[in-house]
């Protein structure tokens, strides 16, 4: 008998592994949208919940988009909106196992090189026919090819930003620089951090050379579309423009100018991230930061007051000040069984008022139509450019271009390589990446 | 009678291997599948989202040849030797220092295991903020007492990053090395020590000729663990630095890392995976035969 039990047992722990080890999902999700949208349609009384994702800090997001659900719900009473939240620092992995398993939210925000990537693997809905003529014609058109991948709409942009020049104009004021005329190219800049750098206790340009999450590589995009006068990337082919031998020269232009900067840079530059640069401009520590939109939550007193301003990115030889356009925004997994609801809640949050509310979160305007709502002066600032904006290149390998344009900006910024080498190895190190 | 044994001699064979079942089946579970699938991702384009996409004739063990994953290597054996060496040296001064019937002792050894229990995410940050240039602890200090006029940037040079992380892992590794050679600090026998008191060994003496060869099994055995857990420090780092700057602090699992995650690479971060691996069971096949030599 004892025997007997034991072999139960030891049957009942197999029976226990096996089940540990077994999936655990349920019914294999819809990857026919058509379909799942006429089964929707034919079920119209029937209340539709849709999962909502929208990556960023759940207390500040919920905020603003609890009333906008709340209005939602009510304009639509059969579709209900579960908001969920992920931070972003979690967010590539949770991204990564959540397509795994095919457990994507119905509708959900992230960046572009993460959403062309799941397209590529089957992931993603294309949106192409979804798209209005009134949403088209109301965004911006950098916001608008920020998020085609090959021709498709994979993304519609709701978040985004520029690089644009913060200055303090005390310190400036100080330098005997004229703060109501900051520069407005290289050159001008260089020499007003020339000027700068005659005050003790401060430095020039706060700059930051840590080369994770592609903010060098958008800097030196950026100054790069100032320089040629035009986007730094070539969507046809998937590569950027200053990888090519054409455009060799002005890269390695753009390239010296970010090397000259960095003598006027803070102490550590090497090792700070973005956001060390805003607390230095917040504190007065540096005239001149070169930086998103983002900086102004940074410094809202000194915006006020005037200490601090924006001005367009000073221009290269093109002589526009344009700037790449880094974006995020809206899109529909292929695994949502009601893509019809989650796209009308998507187009809910693109109308101009709501957008509105959105980019309280962070963000320069997405909608012509959003433009008058601003009245801020920095704000302003920002506005004038998106027209000659462009959206930053993205595809499915730029991660992996960013890594290796943020290790060898860092060593040109360190000193350790000229501009000339920097591109030779950026250029060749890419060109392995597009093979 | 004779029909009724067979079976039953047949249940009698059998039955071990049934209460072995189990054990066998999570052993594969957790450790076979996982290693076949390593295998099996490292041979060919492989992402975390599909798993294994097609064979790419040995490509991914190609990366293991090029300059960049050879100076992460060179990277990790510097932080594994200075790491660990650290972790040796002062664990067992400390140790030493610690064996010894002081008053308030029991306090300071409680105290001295904190850095081990912090989690490493924690500590790098703490550390990350300690050694800033702008706004650092030993910055503000260091200028406060006049002894610096400039902020030094520990983060921004390699050497002086890599320095740095090797000393945060010494800091974070010697509460181990500390617990493990106090207990074997008691079992040194008295008397030893006090035969040799009488025949005048001083201190250096007593400690190489009577302490160390007595401790040394452990120190072995606890050198080598931390050995192999040195190899698989990742977090620490990357909170500190991300392997900058230059890649002067780009440990082999920062590069896995790098691989699968950020550059959606899995076959070679598999086939790197497959290199610590190997490395790290000769490291265990090391300490099993230490272990085994010990108990003889």
């Amino acid at each position: 008998m004892k025997k007997l039990l034991a072999v139960l047992m030891a049957v009942c722990m197999l029976a226990t592994v096996l089940a540990g080890c077994g999936s655990s999902s349920t019914a294999a999700p819809s990857s026919e949208p058509a379909a799942s949208a006429d089964a929707a349609g034919d079920k119209s009384d029937e209340v539709v919940t849709l999962t909502l994702v929208r990556t960023g800090t759940p207390e500040v997001l919920h905020e603003i988009f609890d009333p906008l659900i709340a209005e939602f719900e009510t304009q639509h009473p059969n579709i209900k909106i579960d908001m969920q939240d992920l931070g972003w620092a979690d967010a590539e992995k949770t991204l990564q196992t959540m397509s795994a398993s095919r457990t994507l939210p119905d509708v959900m925000y992230h960046l572009p090189a993460t959403i062309f990537s799941m397209y590529e693997k089957g992931l993603i809905l294309d949106l192409t026919d979804y798209v209005d003529d009134d949403l088209k014609a109301d965004m911006y058109p950098a916001m608008m090819e920020a998020g085609q991948y090959n021709g498709k709409q994979l993304m519609i942009t709701c978040a985004a930003s520029s690089l644009i020049m913060w200055y303090n104009a005390d310190l400036f004021e100080q330098a005997g620089l004229d703060p109501d005329n900051p520069p407005k190219t290289w050159d001008e800049l260089l020499d007003a951090c020339e000027a700068l750098s005659a005050i003790d206790g401060i430095s020039p340009i706060g700059m930051y050379a840590a080369p994770g999450g592609g903010e060098t590589s958008f800097f030196f995009e950026s100054l790069f579309t100032t320089q040629i006068g035009g986007s730094a990337w070539d969507a046809d082919n998937n590569r950027y423009l200053y990888d090519q031998e054409d455009y060799k020269a002005d890269a390695v232009k753009t390239l010296q100018l970010i090397q000259d900067l960095t003598a006027y840079a803070q102490e550590g530059y090497v090792e700070s991230g973005r956001f060390a640069t805003r607390t230095l401009m917040r504190d007065g520590k540096v005239g001149i930061v070169l930086d998103l939109p983002n900086m102004a939550n940074q410094i809202p007193d000194g915006l006020a007051d005037g200490t601090f301003r924006a001005a367009a990115l000073p221009c290269g030889d093109s002589g526009v000040s344009s700037t790449a356009i880094n974006a995020g925004g809206w899109f529909i997994p292929t695994n949502c069984e009601h893509p019809e609801e989650a796209w009308t809640f998507l187009r809910f949050m693109m109308e101009t008022e709501n957008q509105f509310a959105h980019e309280k979160y962070g963000s320069v305007p997405i909608l012509k139509s959003e433009v008058d709502l601003y009245t801020s002066d920095y704000m302003k600032q920002i506005i004038k450019g998106m027209e000659i904006s462009y959206p930053e290149g993205i595809c499915v390998d730029t991660n992996a271009l960013w890594t290796v344009t943020g290790e060898q900006l860092q060593l040109l910024m360190m000193g350790e390589q000229t501009a000339e080498d920097t591109w030779t190895n950026i250029s060749t190190e890419h060109g392995e990446i597009y093979e | 009678m004779k029909g009724n044994k067979a079976p039953r001699r047949l249940g009698q064979k059998a039955e071990p291997y049934l209460y072995l079942l189990p054990a066998t089946l999570l052993f594969i579970f957790i450790l076979a599948v996982p290693f076949y699938n390593l295998v099996k991702y490292s041979l060919g384009d492989s992402n975390i989202i599909q798993g294994f996409v097609s064979w790419n004739d040995f490509k991914n063990f190609a990366y293991l040849a090029k300059p960049k994953f050879l100076g992460s290597v060179k990277v990790t054996v510097l932080y594994v030797i200075f790491g660990v060496a650290g972790v040796v040296v002062f664990g067992t001064i400390m140790a030493l220092v610690l064996d010894k019937p002081l008053r308030g002792l029991g306090i300071f050894r409680a105290l001295v295991i904190i850095p081990w229990v912090v989690p490493q995410a924690f500590a790098a940050s703490m550390w990350r903020w300690v050694v800033d240039a702008q706004f650092g602890f030993i910055n503000q200090l260091l200028q406060a007492l006049g002894i610096i006029d400039k902020s030094i940037a520990f983060l921004s040079e390699p050497t002086s990053a890599l320095v740095t992380v090797i000393i945060v892992r010494i800091w974070q590794g010697t509460p181990f090395m500390i617990i493990s050679l106090l207990a074997a600090l008691q079992t040194v026998p008295e008397d030893i020590y006090e035969a040799a008191a009488l025949d005048g060994v001083n201190p250096m003496q007593r400690f190489f000729y009577i302490t160390l060869p007595h401790i040394m099994p452990v120190l072995l055995t606890t050198t080598l663990i931390i050995t192999a857990w040195t190899m698989q420090i990742f977090d620490a780092v990357y909170i500190m630095t991300g392997g900058g700057p230059a890649r002067g602090t780009q440990l082999v699992a920062l590069e896995v890392y790098t691989k699968a995650f950020q550059q959606d690479d899995l076959g070679t971060a598999c086939a790197i995976s497959l290199c610590i691996l190997a490395v790290i069971i000769v490291i265990s096949i090391f300490k099993a035969k230490l272990e085994g030599d010990n108990n003889k």
